[in-house]
């Protein structure tokens, strides 16, 4: 999920904890490390940190209790994915139909490696 | 917690002390607070004056001009309260003939935060034994000591010049856990570099220091939103940039922010900015300011 | 709004306790040295004394050189960590204020040292003695710094002990002052200090008193017992013993204490 590689330290961060509510490897009510023990695992300054868990608290994703710790919200899946689908739609598609063109790829030519791609997952 | 306003400095020489050559500072200010992640950069070119600007503030030289206070001492007093709430790991490090044990016997009662705890635990992530003496270790593992004992006297003022200087790569990744992990509420960190690669992700506020003068000083959040750090494919030269320079994949361009998305902050462009377009940097930060008093 | 104070004695402790133990190994072998050489000269004489009970007494000599020796060169080194700009970087930054700092080189270089150097010369004493009539059959007069009728020359130890504490001082200002080979530039000051100072007073003496031989001092009949002369007599003792036992050791620790608070690295 990587959109822009210049994308800014608490986008990372933040898009790191979306993408583990994706996988479901964090599920609603599931404690988020403190923002110390989070800056020291991925050695950012604590302020960065503080700004991630600040933007995903505005977006419900995660919520905090007060002096307990952080936790991720009940509609955080729902709200995640909703997130990513929109900037997936806003900010990669673009650049994907832009390549297409570049290189000839026509949506019928697509649709066979999607169908390629479904079935190997699915082997 | 660090407050210099119009200092003004110049290193003494000739036969009667007497001031020689251009000030090393000139009218100089600068505020430094504490608090959540408060871990300055300070950025300069050689001979720009990091270190005595370092110096300055810990006591160990004095302004010829203009007033300096920091954590309500005058640091030119070196008043042992103030000492006790500042720990400075120099860049020419000295250490004694002693064992590590021993530098702990007898400094580390002089830090009434001390935690052995703590030195400990940063000695064993670094890999040292305290039963070693400290003049048998390479640069870097002396570095690893003192870096060590400077966090686990707790000062509220921790000062690091060149500290990733020795070190192997890594420890370069302990040392800036080890600091994510030190610094809280009421703490600053000072860490003086030329190795900006060391700390990027790190540092937060960043100063640059040139020709005397504190050139910057903002936080990252705001240097994110006011320039945009890209690299752009393009086969010539971009324009209206505020700095670009060439790399294998193109341009790595500084503009302004006009779209509002942050983007990564690339502290070496940030810097060559600053330093090669002082005029447009200094417009574009103070816009705000001057809306905000109208 | 300033919880630590700027003066505590357990501060100077801590002080203290690093300064011994830095210095736990260095002089040794300067005082190993002191030793033999005392000793060697000590078995010299002894062999040529005529008699049992006539070896000389070389205790003023040996007593005095030793300790203005050791002393002032001990003293000397007192600051040497403000050689090197890193080291006096680190002693500078320990939590200690200048006044600490100067009254444990103090303590440590004067009283410290005074008491352990008396240990060593009864030491010596004692063991010169017992060498001297095994191999010659003669000793010295017996040595105890810490009796108190111990007398040489007519000054007991405990005089000389306080005399030199309130000399080194001298040392101890120079040991802050200069940089490097401190103890020679001390003595050169030291040495130019005097001369220019005796001069002084010589000078002065000579322009008060060169009509003298002639009876005559700006019309005053000098003679034997002049209330001039008496005064003169009865104040300037006291006037010598004010200026080396009081004005000497404490302008000398002040100009260190003002020297080492603006030193800069």
């Amino acid at each position: 999920m990587d959109f822009n590689k210049s994308q800014t330290i608490y986008m990372q961060i933040a898009d790191h904890i979306s993408e583990q509510i994706l996988t479901g490897q964090l599920s609603a009510g599931d404690k988020i490390p403190s923002v110390r023990e989070m800056a020291t695992s991925i050695a950012v300054n604590p302020n960065t940190v503080m700004r991630t868990y600040t933007y995903l608290q505005e977006q419900s994703i995660i919520f905090n209790k007060r002096g307990i710790g952080y936790f991720v919200s009940e509609t955080a899946l729902h709200k995640t994915r909703a997130m990513k689908k929109e900037a997936f739609i806003q900010k990669y598609l673009p650049e994907f139909f832009k390549s297409m063109d570049l290189l000839d790829i026509k949506f019928e030519d697509l649709k066979t490696i999607y169908a390629d791609y479904t079935k190997s997952k699915s082997n | 917690m660090v407050n210099l306003s119009n200092i003004t400095f110049s290193y003494k020489g000739g036969l009667f002390n007497n001031k020689l050559g251009q000030p090393v500072f000139d009218n100089l200010d600068l505020q430094m607070q504490a608090g959540q992640g408060q871990i300055y950069g300070l950025l300069g070119k050689n001979g720009a004056g990091k270190t005595t600007l370092l110096k300055l503030i810990s006591g160990l030289v004095f302004a010829d001009q203009g007033s300096a206070e920091v954590m309500d001492y005058n640091p030119a007093d070196r008043h042992p309260g103030m000492l006790a709430d500042i720990y400075y790991v120099q860049e020419e490090l000295y250490l004694p003939e002693i064992k590590i044990s021993e530098y702990q016997r007898f400094y580390a009662p002089f830090y009434p935060k001390f935690s052995v705890e703590q030195f400990d635990f940063y000695l064993k992530e670094f890999g040292l034994q305290k039963d070693k003496k400290i003049s048998n270790l390479s640069h870097g593992q002396k570095k690893k000591v003192m870096l060590s004992f400077g966090m686990a006297c707790n000062s509220r003022l921790l000062i690091l010049d060149e500290p990733t200087n020795g070190l192997d790569i890594p420890s370069k990744a302990q040392f800036r856990k080890m600091i994510a992990n030190a610094i809280s509420d009421d703490r600053l960190f000072i860490i003086s570099t030329h190795q900006v690669k060391d700390v990027a992700n790190l540092i937060d506020p960043i100063i640059v220091l040139e020709n005397g003068k504190i050139l910057f000083n903002e936080s990252v959040e705001r240097i994110s939103q006011k320039l945009t750090f890209d690299i752009e494919a393009s086969a010539s030269e971009p324009t209206d940039v505020f700095y670009s320079e060439r790399i294998p994949g193109g341009y790595k361009t500084v503009r302004e922010n006009l779209s509002g998305v942050e983007s990564e902050l690339d502290l070496e462009a940030l810097f060559n900015t600053i330093v090669f377009n002082q005029e447009k940097i200094n417009h574009l930060f103070q816009k705000e300011v001057r809306h905000a008093s109208n | 709004m300033h919880p630590t104070k700027s003066f505590d004695i357990n501060r100077i402790g801590l002080l203290i306790k690093k300064e011994l133990f830095y210095q736990r190994r260095a002089p040794w072998v300067i005082v190993g040295a002191v030793f033999i050489v005392l000793m060697v000269f000590h078995l010299l004489m002894a062999s040529e004394a005529p008699g049992e009970n006539d070896l000389p007494s070389n205790h003023v000599i040996f007593y005095i050189l030793t300790l203005v020796f050791l002393g002032t060169i001990f003293t000397s080194a007192a600051f040497n960590e403000l050689n090197n700009k890193s080291e006096a970087h680190h002693y500078l930054s320990i939590p200690a204020s200048h006044l600490e700092k100067l009254i444990s080189k103090w303590l440590v270089t004067g009283v410290l040292f005074i008491l352990a150097f008396n240990i060593f010369y009864w030491i010596y004493a004692m063991f010169s003695n017992v060498l001297s009539s095994f191999f010659f059959d003669v000793s010295a007069d017996m040595w105890n710094p810490f009796e108190p009728r111990q007398q040489l020359n007519g000054f007991t130890p405990f005089f000389i002990s306080k005399f030199y504490l309130a000399t080194h001082t001298v040392y101890l200002a120079g040991a802050v002052y200069f940089r490097k080979f401190a103890y020679f530039k001390t003595m050169i000051a030291q040495t130019v200090i005097t001369v220019l100072v005796l001069g002084t007073i010589a000078s002065v003496g000579y322009l008060f008193f060169r009509d003298l031989p002639n009876g005559n001092l700006a019309h005053i009949q000098i003679t034997q017992d002049s209330h001039f002369v008496k005064a003169i007599g009865d104040v300037l003792p006291t006037i010598g013993k004010l200026m080396l036992w009081i004005v000497l050791p404490l302008w000398m620790l002040s100009f260190s204490y003002f020297k080492l608070k603006e030193t800069e690295v």
